[in-house]
């Protein structure tokens, strides 16, 4: 039995090759969270490789790109009961792979390939709601421990974010945000590591507890318009909760208004039912230049439909 | 009036337009100028999402709600009695950037009342995103409401500059049109979105040769690379289902819209004299969208979907009971079960519960290994409603069952049974 413990994706990759060059069935290997190291295995690679034995038949092998751009997803993947799970099944599915064709990865139903997807599909939507409800506030004196040193120097503006992400995703979030505010300096902190940008370059720093940031006098508009897009009329509060959990809030400042909003919908909306009609006339009987204006138009549309043609500017 | 009490006013006005999407469009990104703002050909991204259930992607904002038009459904017609705004063209573009710089945006959605002339009030809609784009280096998406009767040269400049353009039809036939927005021309709107449609076509056109002979040079101006879009209100007229859909239908043909939103016209704080006095349950318009989807990516025909039965309490109606595909599969169960280990790709794409990817991964997996009932939990596939209409190895459902009298009655939710129990 050997034993590795690995901490992502490029360490895992190097020992897997090794132990599929080597034959070595994914039974005889334990992957452990990287604190718990097994005393008694021979987890240095030189030792699996029997210089006396060849290396397996067919030599190196080709690895669907398929799958390696998924195992590289996955390896962002944190599965808080078990860390060391996610090396065991990928390197399992290689096995798999390598010894049964590529059409392992067909079998959706298949508990491996299962997990492979779930994983994947959980880091892709960490990394769609980050890009979503990451909310830069802008900082003026901010406090300088939180931020690289490179970052503020000469930039009058300069915005910061904080954010706790389920998986380990913000090297690889990063660059998104990078092509997106080029402009601007700014820094987004989670306790998995933080990334900066100078306008210039991309720095990633360790994690950091919750730091605290003022709030942004600019929330203000954003809850206005939050408050009157919403129609009290249409109160789905269950479609918003599930494309929004509960869990985000905490990081928008128009969650605050949430509560407001539900809470009066039903009566808004009473009163707009039960409200006269108005009548139509009503801003022509009063105007007469909004009467001749109307009724220019009227007539247009009146006679397109008799003739049939555009009375209007051709093109 | 400051520009918070605007914005109020400007939001308020603005949201009875579903649209919000921000996908589709080409990709961009902001390294290249060092401005603000970025694009992806993908998926677009919801930033936050009302109690309402709608996402906020973009800010969609009126550039004044002061409008000389009388459309009898628009909250914001000449004769409303709701408080009036006017942002300045700075107005607007400073909270689009200042929006975007904090990540609460995509981009901006920008409509406008009509004041003065049609023209007028498009170059103003223009000098917005002209201004966003050349001298903010703004990168987001931009969708711009269209004013049909404004001129050709003004809808050109803003195809430079936006992602989406849209102009609504707002009703499926010319009369509900003449009736309900009077001051609204038909063959205006039918002659713009043509307009719209060859535009956005010759500049995709354009790129496709320029990649073939790889010559940057052939890239004909820039024009709405993320399509044109519009949209229907429901409810406000008398047209059933089957007329909305048949305009629908019409719209994606000759036009290559990119979507038909459908809006039922839902109580507004000062209603017309001239609109019924019930608004359509929002069930209806969910129906539309679901109905909509399967013409598009499922091959169904418009009258396949709505009733046609002549002895139907609704004719030309979508049911609101059960949703459009399980209605067919109710009405056409001589066409089932479907046994997934032998049925075509197009067939299995019929069986309620069953989706697009799903009916992929399932012909990608029978060439594997048989299919049994054990592997359509496996998918997730909802199996209460799926078991009466498919067959596997171990799996055949009992002919009885979907020939039963009540067959339907399974389908339709408790709490709909239990609220006409008590009625």
């Amino acid at each position: 039995m050997y034993s590795f413990s690995v901490t992502d994706f490029d360490g895992w990759r190097t020992i897997a090759r090794t132990l599929l060059q080597a034959n070595v069935a994914p039974s005889n290997v334990s992957w452990q969270p990287p604190e718990q190291q097994g005393l008694f295995s021979p987890s240095s690679l030189e030792a699996i490789i029997d210089p006396a034995k060849p290396v397996s038949s067919s030599g190196t092998h080709t690895i669907p790109r398929e799958f390696l751009q998924r195992a590289k997803q996955a390896a962002c993947f944190s599965d808080i009961k078990d860390s060391a799970r996610k090396w065991s099944i990928l390197y399992s599915l290689l096995w798999r792979i390598v010894n049964d064709g590529k059409e392992t990865l067909l079998l959706t139903s298949d508990p491996e390939v299962r997990y492979l997807d779930s994983m994947c599909k959980a880091v892709s939507r960490d990394k769609h709601k980050m890009k979503a409800f990451v909310r830069f506030q802008q900082v003026v004196n901010h406090d300088v421990e939180v931020v690289s040193p490179e970052s503020a120097e000469g930039n009058a503006e300069y915005y910061v974010a904080w954010f706790e992400p389920s998986h380990a995703i913000i090297e690889s979030v990063a660059p998104f945000f990078v092509k997106r505010f080029t402009g601007m300096s700014w820094s987004i902190l989670t306790p998995g590591g933080c990334a900066h940008w100078d306008t210039a370059q991309l720095t990633l720093s360790e994690g950091v507890v919750k730091p605290d940031i003022d709030t942004d006098a600019f929330d203000i508009f954003w809850k206005a318009y939050y408050r009157n897009i919403f129609n009290p009329a249409r109160l789905k509060e269950q479609a918003m909760r599930s494309e929004m959990p509960k869990k985000y809030w905490q990081y928008l400042p128009e969650a605050t208004c949430i509560k407001n909003l539900t809470r009066g919908a039903a009566a808004i909306t009473a009163q707009m039912i039960d409200a006269p009609a108005t009548n139509s006339n009503r801003a022509r009987d009063k105007s007469q230049a909004v009467a001749q204006f109307q009724d220019t138009l009227r007539l247009n549309n009146r006679i397109d439909q008799t003739t049939g043609t555009s009375t209007d500017k051709p093109r | 009036m400051d520009v918070l009490q605007k914005l109020e006013i400007l939001a308020d006005a603005a949201k009875y337009d579903a649209s919000c999407a921000s996908s589709g469009t080409e990709s961009r990104n902001s390294l290249k100028n060092q401005g603000i703002g970025s694009t992806s050909p993908g998926m677009g991204i919801c930033h936050s999402y009302t109690p309402d259930g709608r996402c906020i992607s973009l800010l969609k904002i009126l550039l004044t709600n002061f409008c000389l038009y009388e459309c009898a459904y628009c909250v914001n017609r000449t004769s409303s009695n709701v408080p009036r705004a006017r942002f300045s063209i700075d107005e607007v573009v400073n909270l689009t950037m200042e929006f975007y710089k904090r990540n609460y945006i995509e981009g901006l959605f920008l409509s406008s009342g009509i004041i003065k002339s049609a023209d007028y009030t498009m170059e103003q809609v223009v000098a917005v995103a002209r201004k966003l784009r050349l001298e903010h280096r703004f990168g987001g998406y931009i969708h711009l409401k269209t004013i049909p009767e404004a001129s050709p040269e003004l809808l050109a400049e803003a195809g430079l500059y936006a992602d989406r353009l849209s102009i609504n039809v707002e009703l499926p036939s010319e009369t509900s049109l003449k009736r309900l927005a009077p001051e609204k021309n038909a063959q205006s709107i039918v002659r713009s979105m043509a307009n719209l449609s060859s535009g956005i076509e010759e500049y995709k056109e354009s790129k496709k040769l320029a990649r073939k002979k790889a010559n940057k040079k052939l890239i004909a101006p820039k024009f709405s690379p993320s399509g044109q879009s519009t949209q229907m209100i429901v409810g406000a007229d008398t047209s059933n289902d089957a007329i909305i859909l048949r305009k629908a239908s019409q719209l994606y043909q000759s036009f290559k819209m990119k979507r038909v939103y459908y809006s039922a016209f839902s109580p507004i704080p000062d209603a017309s004299s001239e609109l019924p006095l019930k608004s359509p349950p929002l069930v209806r318009e969910h129906r539309l969208y679901q109905a909509d989807w399967l013409l598009r990516f499922y091959g169904y025909g418009i009258d396949e979907l709505t009733d046609v039965t002549n002895d139907s309490p609704s004719p030309g109606m979508l049911s609101l009971d059960v949703d459009p595909k399980l209605a067919w599969a109710i009405r056409h169960r001589d066409a089932f079960p479907v046994d997934l280990n032998r049925a075509d790709f197009e067939t299995i794409l019929r069986v309620p519960g069953i989706g697009v990817i799903n009916a992929r991964r399932l012909v990608a997996q029978r060439k594997v290994a048989a299919l049994r009932y054990q592997d359509l939990s496996k998918l997730r596939l909802p199996i209460e409603k799926l078991k009466y209409f498919v067959t596997t190895i171990d799996h055949h459902p009992k002919p009885t069952q979907l020939d039963a009298a009540n067959f339907s009655s399974l389908f339709i939710a408790q709490k709909s049974q239990q609220m006409n129990l008590f009625e």
